[in-house]
């Protein structure tokens, strides 16, 4: 018996034979499994389109795109134990759309995303402090491998394989990015 | 604050940021379900401009002959377009009669295979002969690289399979020469305006653009970008990697894959670097992918309970990656050479954790070292960290600790158990 938790729950299930599970259901046209994948992806999916956007409609946009693509496209997923590469690389497929159709000019700047986040429910200092951190000091590619690796559950050697970079390469920007974060939230919280 | 806070932090930030667009997703993919043979139904106008400029060419066809005009200028109206890829991009337009409007070369290579011939007015098949005579003189198609696409656009579905059927045999059959025989992709172009945009924007034939597109549908992993630069003949070996057919390709013959080493070389090179015999190789896979730039060997397989994962250049037989794990928790990179002996040695060490590698000094004495630096008595600690990883290509453990109100960050050559970095910061 499959269980649903409400969407904002904390999400970090994303066991690759239960999402494989649930592709295959999904090729077979069975809108529940959808569901189920989008409760335990999408804040994967969500996170990393906004990493690359970094403009919260489009990322949105992206997310609403990538869910469709997986429905229509699930009848040629192979099992290969890496549902979430094949959903994140969807999904980046989706971005690099969206940001050649944009010219990769629009960006929303940061304070007006960080001004998006200050009336919504649910979400504490700390978690305000993470996002805006996060979006505003983190290189692009920082912030996709932070992501990445704290929602997708990605290894790094995945997060290598996903955005075309070195392993050596992922894990110092890896590093880097986790010290900045730290030294980041420590003085926030002091502040 | 630890790595894994931090990582917990961030998913919890981000997780409460994401809307909610379930109801639309689901509602958008059963509208689109009904809506799916109504796309396809774009090319439907054509036909009928086609049968009315059809009867106005007529007229002019009636109108030209009485004036004495000469029978070439009969008919102006691009009919078909067939555009040959091989690495030389070339498109043919042709009229209603198959005799050849013009031909235009879409690439470097494709200047110099049409050189100074001039095709107008002649009809396809002579085209076709001298084009695919020319790519074969000019050393285009070759042992090495024997494949070609072949993709032909027309109005009527039915003309367009029968003239890409004739190519197919006519082509096949020219590349039937003493050395080698060629291989044949052939599909019929679907109008599809974002993916014209594509070729447009890369510079390549619409008919390339949708052998791509169809080669990222199988298999996710690549990009669009990623498959630009490559051959037919690389394409071709992609295509057949996957195990499955693409929809739409019709293929004849095999792709060459004797510019590269071979599977059995690559197999060999594989077994010889983890020491394994190939009598105790289970689960053996080997598949042609493009990754890194350069074409790959991609080899997996199984020995005594430990998994292996190869990548093989394809070109040079360079190991350009080799894992070998147990479970999905612990994987590791070998980057030191291990002889047959060696390596049943370090089988035995390793055993259900895989938290030691027998050449490496394993994780106590990481930690002793570490300690011994830092003048910390093991007594005196609060939370201790220790995680194998690679760092600039060396594989090292990260081992981080609390102590005194202070946190420690060391890595520590996993090798040697030289320090290679420590961090040492007051804790608030």
């Amino acid at each position: 018996m499959i269980c649903l938790t409400s969407p904002n729950a904390f999400n970090q299930d994303t066991d690759p034979a239960l999402l494989d599970a649930c592709l295959q259901k999904i090729a077979q046209d069975d809108s529940d499994a959808l569901a189920l994948l989008y409760e335990k992806a999408s804040a994967a999916v969500y996170a990393f389109a906004l990493s690359m956007l970094k403009n919260t409609q489009d990322a949105q946009d992206v997310l609403h795109d990538c869910f469709v693509s997986v429905y229509f496209a699930a009848k040629n997923y192979q099992t290969r134990q890496k549902p979430m590469a094949w959903l994140i690389t969807i999904a980046r497929n989706l971005c690099l759309k969206k940001l050649h159709e944009k010219n990769r000019t629009a960006d929303t700047p940061f304070e007006e995303l960080a001004q998006n986040w200050q009336e919504q429910p649910g979400l504490g200092a700390q978690d305000k402090l993470v996002l805006q951190e996060c979006m505003c000091h983190l290189s692009d590619e920082e912030r996709q491998i932070v992501l990445l690796h704290a929602l997708a559950g990605f290894k790094h050697r995945e997060i290598a394989q996903v955005l075309g970079l070195k392993l050596p390469t992922v894990l110092s920007k890896y590093n880097r990015a986790c010290q900045k974060l730290r030294k980041l939230l420590l003085k926030g919280e002091r502040s | 604050m630890k790595k894994r806070e931090i990582d917990t932090s961030v998913r919890q930030a981000f997780s409460k940021v994401v809307p909610d667009v379930l109801d639309a997703v689901l509602l958008d993919c059963k509208q689109q379900e009904g809506k799916v043979i109504v796309l396809s139904e774009n090319t439907v106008k054509r036909p009928m401009t086609k049968k009315i400029i059809g009867i106005a060419a007529a007229f002019v066809v009636v109108f030209a002959a009485i004036m004495g005009y000469m029978v070439y200028s009969q008919n102006y109206k691009i009919a078909s377009t067939i555009s040959l890829d091989v690495n030389p991009s070339i498109e043919i337009f042709v009229n209603q009669k198959e005799k050849v409007l013009d031909v235009r070369a879409n690439n470097e290579d494709g200047k110099t295979v049409i050189g100074d011939m001039d095709f107008k007015g002649n009809s396809l098949d002579i085209t076709v002969n001298a084009l695919i005579g020319s790519m074969l003189k000019n050393g285009y198609i070759n042992e090495l690289a024997n494949s070609i696409l072949v993709s032909v656009d027309t109005q009527d579905p039915q003309q367009s399979a029968q003239l890409q059927q004739k190519l197919t045999d006519e082509i096949n059959t020219l590349l039937q020469t003493n050395t080698f025989s060629g291989a044949v992709l052939s599909q019929t172009i679907q109008q599809d305006e974002s993916l014209q945009q594509l070729a447009d924007q890369y510079g390549i034939t619409l008919g390339k653009a949708q052998l791509i597109n169809q080669i990222i549908e199988k298999n996710a992993l690549y990009t669009f970008a990623d498959l630009v630069p490559l051959s037919i003949n690389e394409l071709n070996l992609l295509s057949e990697s996957g195990g499955s057919q693409l929809e739409n390709v019709s293929s004849v013959g095999t792709a060459s894959d004797k510019a590269y080493i071979g599977r059995e070389s690559a197999m060999q090179i594989a077994f010889e670097d983890a020491g394994v015999s190939q009598s105790d190789v289970q689960k053996l896979e080997i598949e042609m992918d493009y990754e890194y730039g350069v074409m790959v060997y991609e080899i997996e397989f199984d020995v005594n309970g430990m998994e292996y994962d190869y990548d093989i250049n394809a070109t040079t037989g360079e190991i350009l990656k080799n894992q070998q794990k147990q479970d999905d928790d612990s994987w590791f990179n070998q980057n030191t050479q291990t002889s047959g002996s060696g390596q049943s040695g370090q089988n035995s060490s390793q055993t259900s954790q895989g938290t030691t590698q027998g050449n490496y000094i394993g994780r106590e004495s990481a930690q002793q070292i570490a300690l011994e630096h830092a003048g910390v008595a093991e007594s005196s600690l609060r939370q201790m960290e220790i995680e194998l990883d690679e760092e600039h290509g060396v594989m090292v453990y990260e081992v981080d600790f609390e102590a005194g109100g202070y946190e420690y960050s060391y890595d520590i050559d996993a090798t040697t158990g030289q320090v290679l970095k420590y961090d040492k910061e007051w804790e608030d």
